[in-house]
């Protein structure tokens, strides 16, 4: 459960953010200004939190704000009819500005309430500075059973454990080297810019990617093909992904059969590298597939490689600006053409 | 699990090389390079597109995971489409796709673009000729191997 204490005194920011999210909630549902309202709500495990769409004025006290709130809400959008109201992180919003550039959901039917976001927690990390095996709260040697939110750190308890981990240690890679936390687009924003966690510079991001293109070509090879292997083709992470809403995806269609679920790795490679043109110029890296990935392949390092090439290539970065033209939708007579014989 | 996408080829070994051609320009340049009498390796298998727009990087891909050991993607020369920009948008693709395989481990000359006119019978000889140097000196990719079989 995730109990917000404040300092003393004075209400921590979380706790001021919660009851913002609540109070706009409960405003736009009476006014009528929205049909649903989609939020986060206490989810039935430890540090989870599960959506929560929000029909009823009165049901407002069910949403809540914390490290856990990791899910991109906006993933639900193209599915309604009516007009929505969401609660966005600076990653989310990116990926909504995504979608009312390719003409998914329309501007008008939806109020994007923007969060500060402070960055969200990585369960694998959590896992891996409790040495335990599996899921935190199903390990077998010490299965944590609640835990309590402070503003800087988790306390994890178990039977006859109690553990403090610092949130910073166990943020998920992207909110570390997060360069956009403030939404940049909103039709409200609770609490104030300063409640954000401090932007990096993107260059930042980059440093891991840049790191492992300077390995000898077999060796990433190698390392892809090793990661690639282990993937089930549940397409978990399509579905996780708020930009993967083609109503037949490639890999479902029949002919031209482009994945087989039998043929092994060539197939699974196939799928991985068209995932990644598919979201190429799209992705904003707000961490969804991986964190659905019940395999744990590292799929970010060529989603945040895509996001370098695009940027250095073509000076774009998704979902900032919701007046222009998707990247691949358009072209300029200098785009780069050294690779053309 | 494989550590590198090529292996060594046999001797006199002869690569296979989709090469997907614009109906406007390429096709038609290495149709100006057969009535021309141009030499040029019989490696490629010639696949009409209408535009080098139509080409889904996907398509290239398939080609490689299934069998083929070079892909080559000819459209018109920047400014010459037939569709007024379908090569212009093809060029973000390709350079998208391009530098993905290269992060991926795959070699750059595996995958070649190149703009050749109904006029360049003489280029598209020439683009052939290096393509196919390219791709035997690189040997036979592992990614054709592991899926040889035909079963559908």
């Amino acid at each position: 459960m995730n109990k917000m204490t404040g300092n003393g005194t004075e209400k921590g920011t979380r706790h001021i953010i919660e009851e913002g999210i609540r109070n706009t909630a409960t405003k736009m549902l009476e006014s009528g200004e929205v049909d649903v309202f989609i939020g986060y709500e206490e989810g039935t495990l430890p540090l989870r939190t599960t959506p929560a769409f929000i029909t009823c004025p009165e049901d407002a006290t069910r949403l809540v704000w914390g490290p856990a709130c990791e899910n991109n809400l906006t993933v639900y959008l193209p599915k309604f009819q009516g007009a929505v109201g969401v609660v966005v992180k600076g990653c989310d919003v990116r990926t909504l500005t995504n979608l009312i550039l390719e003409n998914q959901i329309s501007r008008d039917k939806v109020k994007i309430v923007g969060v500060p976001c402070s960055g969200i927690i990585d369960r694998d990390r959590i896992r891996k500075v409790l040495g335990t095996e599996g899921p935190i709260e199903r390990s077998m040697e010490r299965p944590v059973r609640s835990a309590q939110v402070t503003e800087r750190s988790l306390i994890l308890e178990g039977d006859g454990f109690e553990f403090e981990i610092q949130l910073e240690d166990v943020l998920a890679p992207s909110c570390e080297t997060c360069a956009y936390p403030i939404p940049v687009v909103y039709d409200v924003l609770i609490g104030d810019e300063s409640m954000a966690r401090h932007a990096k510079d993107s260059e930042a991001g980059y440093v891991e990617v840049t790191r492992f293109a300077e390995l000898e070509r077999d060796a990433r090879f190698s390392y892809f093909s090793r990661e690639i292997e282990r993937c089930i083709q549940c397409y978990a992470c399509r579905q996780a992904c708020p930009l993967c809403y083609c109503p037949e995806c490639f890999t479902d269609r029949q002919s031209p059969k482009w994945i087989s679920r039998w043929r092994g790795l060539s197939d699974k490679i196939l799928f991985h590298l068209g995932r990644i043109l598919h979201v190429a110029g799209r992705c904003v890296d707000c961490g969804a597939c991986r964190r659905a990935c019940p395999v744990g392949i590292d799929l970010r390092l060529l989603t945040k490689n895509m996001e370098k090439v695009v940027k250095e290539s073509f000076e774009y970065e998704s979902g900032l600006d919701i007046d222009c033209l998707p990247l691949l939708a358009a072209y300029k007579r200098e785009d780069p053409d050294d690779f053309i014989l | 699990m494989l550590d590198s996408i090529s292996a060594k080829a046999p001797e006199n070994w002869e690569p296979k090389i989709v090469a997907f051609l614009c109906n406007w320009c390429s096709y038609a340049g290495a149709d100006l390079a057969g009535t021309g009498r141009i030499q040029y390796p019989p490696n490629v298998r010639v696949i009409r597109v209408p535009c080098s727009g139509r080409v889904d990087p996907l398509m290239i891909l398939k080609c490689l995971t299934r069998g083929a050991d070079g892909v080559l993607v000819s459209g018109c020369h920047p400014g010459d489409c037939h569709y007024i920009a379908g090569n212009y948008l093809a060029r973000r693709k390709f350079a998208l796709l391009d530098e993905l395989l290269d992060f991926f481990g795959i070699e750059k000359g595996r995958v070649h673009f190149s703009w050749v006119s109904a006029a360049e019978g003489e280029k598209f000889a020439d683009v052939v000729k290096q393509v196919t140097e390219t791709v035997k000196a690189q040997g036979k990719p592992c990614l054709g191997q592991i899926c040889g079989d035909e079963r559908g």
